[in-house]
């Protein structure tokens, strides 16, 4: 895709994203501001998935560190929800700190089953800690608070979605950027051939912390979004399955596009709501589907759909 | 493009030959009174799912035979929550905001009910519980929009403290599941037993759906306590019940539950005679308005009803009498202030609801799970009646007087 008709496309997305919320049902849209926090979540993982290639088995915990962090802080102090935000993000950032330094010293197998422990770590910690998180029970009744301190409220359905619509333009921009940048090429080169970047004598391991860290504090933004959103914080967010929908949702839309993940999100969600209202077992369907996507379309649908393209000029 | 053709019609022709369950075919009754159940109908948790959908069908029939509420017929929706509150405020929101429901109940589990609760004032419609325990729904967590018919954790807790009291039994062990409803209730407990100067010896608090008991039994045993009282749901009560009695534990310890069920009592069989427990409706009630329920109610479905399946028919009909006095079914704020204070007479006596914390005031029970040859299972044989007064906490607590 040239860069002129990659940028009428953003554009154009842009301009369904503010036309939706006059076209949708109420309900609709809450399932939009769904779809698009799951979005960003799915986004923050192809950042370390796609372009570094390091598969992360665990990557929940840092979306359930967010929605925990914005959680507690909005009930307890209620202040903007944009500080929420923040400081959800910025918790998820820095348990990743060490979490990446400790799981970046293996590599392959050996690192997602490391993401995969402190994961389920946090996941115990979160579900004992009955004092603080609730345990089992989860934090419930966390407010949408207001914009900014005296500013309007987020309780109206449409003003949420603005927020969460803003949060992911603006963060898949920045990570496009981060990616098009001279750290972003370095980490590419460490997905294609680690040996022969430090060959070149650079060292790998801090890019892969740093990236690490960034995935998490994207994921964090995801899951504070979702605990107003949803006005709910429970273990499940940080639980194992969510780390396994993601890659499924990173997979479906196309490893390393980014945008592709957003997508990914989107349609997997979009498969689960509809066949979940038809039968228990949509589980079994959603697991077909995704085999048959692995298999017929390997580079996810935003892959196959720039393939196509490309083949057609 | 033809492939993506083929995983369309895949999908939608494996979807579509699956038979659609029948509460999933929604009659799309014109104007009729929506109420919007977003219950558990799948895992172990699902037979509570199914006692509310059971009440639910009999009292829809009962309106159907009575014209109406209003004039207008009432329809049921369903939705699967699977017992995870995420997920649970989830289905709620697309019953409230996709279907236009301004009633809620059938709700399950405590933890549900407590993020679902909390959702309420901001959709603007009315939660009636008549499954949750929690004390905490009408006491930290309360608000005005959530109404509970049934008997909560620590009424049950109270009943069976004051059973407790007059019992030889000295040494108690408890065992609550580790979510809102069972903690809450071995808490009311160990007060109340600790009042009457007798020893909880220990305490466990074992996940939802443990399935291997053995370390929790190894424990009670070594306690030597006489007595267990138990806080399970479901499936997990049954599992526990079989392995304590595998392991000869029940000759040695008395198991009291929280709630003594039929689907526990059906599930475990005649090992389970001689178990003592509170119960929120024991179908044993010898009442001439419960006599007719339970009679129409076998007739429809051909079992007993179970403890959910009497609260949730009473909540029905209580919720569509307070309905009719405030003439709307729409405007939550006048079926709230039509409710505050109102009483109703119930399957197993008088109900009011106190205006301070929407919590129904009602008889408590203690049962005994009994053998009786009229009967293909153990029954609750009812041990002692005690008034609402005695068993309902303070208001907006979980302390009592």
């Amino acid at each position: 895709m040239t860069p002129r008709r990659a940028r009428v496309l953003g554009l154009v997305t842009i301009a369904v994203l503010a036309v939706l919320p006059w076209v949708l049902a109420r309900h609709q849209l809450s399932i939009l501001v769904d779809l698009l926090i799951f979005g960003l979540f799915a986004m923050s993982l192809d950042l370390i998935m796609g372009y570094t290639g390091m598969v992360s088995f665990g990557h929940a915990a840092y979306f359930g560190l967010g929605a925990y962090g914005s959680a507690l802080l909005l009930i307890h102090f209620q202040p903007p929800v944009p500080v929420a935000l923040l400081a959800g993000a910025l918790l998820a950032g820095a348990v990743a700190v060490p979490v990446g330094w400790f799981s970046t010293r293996a590599t392959g197998i050996y690192f997602a089953m490391l993401t995969l422990a402190f994961a389920q770590l946090l996941y115990t910690v979160a579900y004992k800690w009955r004092d603080l998180t609730g345990g089992s029970d989860g934090i419930a009744g966390v407010p949408k608070t207001t914009l900014f301190w005296g500013g309007p409220s987020l309780a109206d359905p449409h003003a949420f979605y603005w927020l969460v619509a803003a949060c992911l333009v603006v963060s898949l921009r920045a990570c496009r950027a981060l990616t098009r940048s001279p750290f972003g090429r370095a980490l590419e080169a460490i997905r294609e051939n680690e040996r022969r970047f430090v060959s070149l004598g650079r060292d790998a391991r801090p890019f892969k912390v740093v990236v690490f860290v960034i995935a998490a504090l994207f994921a964090g933004l995801a899951g504070a979004l979702f605990a107003p959103f949803r006005g709910f914080a429970s273990p499940e967010v940080m639980f194992w399955v969510l780390s396994g929908q993601a890659l499924m949702m990173v997979i479906t839309g196309g490893i390393g596009t980014l945008v592709g993940p957003v997508i990914g999100a989107m349609v997997f969600l979009l498969i689960q709501e509809v066949l979940s209202s038809y039968t228990e077992h949509w589980m079994i369907f959603t697991g077909a589907i995704f085999v048959l996507m692995v298999i017929f379309l390997p580079g996810g649908l935003v892959g196959t759909a720039r393939r196509w393209m490309e083949a057609r000029g | 493009m033809k492939r993506r053709e083929f995983l369309k019609s895949a999908v939608v022709s494996g979807g579509a030959s699956l038979t659609v369950p029948a509460f999933l075919r929604r009659a799309y009754a014109q104007n009729a009174i929506k109420i919007g159940m977003p219950t558990v109908l799948s895992g172990g948790n699902a037979q509570y799912g199914i006692q509310a959908k059971r009440a639910a069908e009999l009292f829809a029939k009962d309106v159907k035979a009575r014209g109406g509420v209003l004039g207008r017929p009432v329809e049921f929706l369903y939705e699967d929550t699977a017992s995870d509150p995420a997920t649970a405020v989830r289905k709620a929101q697309k019953l409230v905001e996709k279907d236009g429901v301004k009633l809620l109940t059938g709700v399950v589990l405590s933890s549900e009910a407590l993020a679902i609760s909390a959702k309420c004032p901001e959709w603007k419609v009315l939660f009636m519980s008549t499954i949750n325990g929690a004390g905490a729904l009408t006491a930290k967590s309360f608000n005005r929009n959530f109404f509970r018919i049934n008997t909560s954790g620590p009424m049950g807790a109270r009943a069976v403290s004051l059973y407790l009291a007059e019992a030889p039994m000295k040494r108690f062990f408890a065992l609550g599941s580790d979510y809102a409803w069972g903690r809450d209730s071995v808490g009311s407990f160990s007060k109340q037993i600790a009042a009457v100067k007798k020893h909880v010896v220990g305490k466990e608090f074992p996940p939802v759906g443990t399935k291997d008991f053995a370390s929790y039994i190894a424990k009670i045993k070594q306690s030597k306590a006489e007595g267990c009282f138990l806080v399970l749901p479901g499936q997990d009560a049954t599992i526990f019940l079989k392995q304590a009695h595998q392991f000869g534990l029940t000759r040695e310890v008395k198991p009291i539950m929280e709630i003594l069920e039929l689907e526990n009592m059906k599930a475990v069989g005649d090992a389970m005679a001689g178990t003592i427990g509170s119960s929120r409706y024991p179908f044993t009630v010898d009442t001439p308005r419960n006599r007719d329920f339970v009679t129409r109610f076998h007739a429809l479905h051909n079992v007993y009803p179970d403890m959910f399946d009497g609260e949730t028919y009473e909540g029905l009909e209580w919720l569509t009498q307070v309905i009719r006095k405030a003439g709307t079914a729409d405007d939550i704020e006048k079926i709230t202030e039509a409710w505050e204070d109102s009483t109703y007479e119930g399957l197993e006596g008088t109900f009011t609801m106190r205006k301070c914390d929407h919590q129904a005031v009602q008889p408590g029970f203690v049962v005994e799970a009994v053998k009786d040859p009229k009967y293909p299972h153990l029954i609750p044989k009812i041990l002692a009646t005690y008034p609402g007064d005695r068993v309902t906490p303070k208001c907006r607590t979980e302390e009592f007087a």
